[in-house]
């Protein structure tokens, strides 16, 4: 079924950047030379039908070169993703979204961190960790980095077994609000 | 709508021959991973998921199987809740599924592979609704 859905996607932005490139060659003429782009900005001018016309094709040109961009994207991403673990049954991987979820939810239940944002990164066989932070005025900087660290290597740890290479985090602090006069 | 392919096994009796789906295999694999403490269930497609919301139930979501005349191969998404060790949690899904399609098949599973592509946590677990009682016997 994905595997359905992937070929049927791609035969549709193929399509959708031909048909793109149809409307473009209407709107100029073949061949495509400066005389007929001088042409065409002069018809522009009289007729804005045009203009919408080719604003139209490279408007779904453009939807069918992201489309095709992304899926080329996902595909060379999805194996460098996750870790992987082979056994005697077969192999497990775990993405790097349930690590950034698990990173998280650590970050969710301190009290003294008032928005955060993670991202997980292959680095070398092992995993790097970011995470940006920031945090209520009053906290020790240098102590909250230190157990934001400890905390996270130590959940991923107990819950994926694996060690993190580097955790790096950083940390802004919430301005103080105006003194009232 | 997934492709509808039938496994045939001979019968060494000559009796006749076993036929059942595709389907059948990756069914059974899904139930007997959603038995695994630790596991919340299939991780499919947004397809797959429109497809529930409508109300159909989706044993197959999230799984992909792999049959030869004799031997078979799974590839899984599941969601782990949070707090299980992912590795302990998808060892025993791979025992489980291979335990549960050998003895109802007869298939041998050379391969039980396991993508773990999000946790759940509690606060995300749908609240179950008391179920109001009869106010006649």
């Amino acid at each position: 079924m994905n595997r359905t859905v992937g070929i049927l996607s791609g035969i549709l932005a193929f399509l959708t950047i031909m048909f793109g490139t149809g409307l473009l060659l209407l709107a100029i003429g073949w061949p495509v030379t400066p005389e007929r782009l001088q042409v065409m900005a002069f018809e522009v001018r009289r007729m804005p039908a045009v203009l919408f016309l080719v604003l139209a094709a490279l408007i779904y040109m453009s939807i069918g070169v992201i489309v095709l961009y992304g899926m080329i994207w996902n595909r060379l991403n999805r194996r460098t993703s996750a870790l992987l673990e082979k056994n005697a049954l077969g192999e497990t991987a775990v993405s790097f979204t349930a690590l950034k979820e698990i990173a998280e939810q650590t970050l969710k239940n301190r009290s003294d961190v008032t928005k955060y944002k993670t991202k997980v990164y292959a680095a070398g066989s092992s995993i790097r960790i970011e995470v940006r932070a920031i945090t209520s005025p009053t906290v020790s900087l240098l102590e909250l980095t230190h157990s934001l660290q400890e905390e996270i290597g130590t959940a991923i740890r107990t819950i994926c077994g694996t060690e993190v290479g580097s955790i790096d985090v950083t940390v802004d602090q919430a301005e103080l609000p105006p003194r009232r006069t | 709508m997934s492709e509808y392919k039938d496994i045939t096994i001979e019968s060494e009796e000559n009796s006749g021959k076993i036929v059942f789906a595709e389907d059948v295999v990756a069914t059974i694999a899904t139930l007997a991973a959603a038995e695994v403490d630790g596991v919340y269930g299939m991780s499919g497609t947004a397809f797959e998921g429109i497809g529930e919301k409508l109300g159909k139930k989706n044993y197959t979501k999230g799984i992909k199987v792999e049959v030869g005349s004799v031997e078979c191969a799974v590839d899984m998404s599941i969601i782990v809740r949070y707090g299980f060790r992912i590795q302990e949690v998808c060892r025993n899904v791979q025992v489980a599924v291979k335990n549960a399609i050998e003895t109802m098949t007869g298939l041998k599973v050379v391969q039980v592979n396991i993508a773990v592509n999000s946790i759940v946590f509690a606060k995300e677990l749908p609240v179950e609704q008391p179920k109001p009682e009869n106010r006649v016997k």
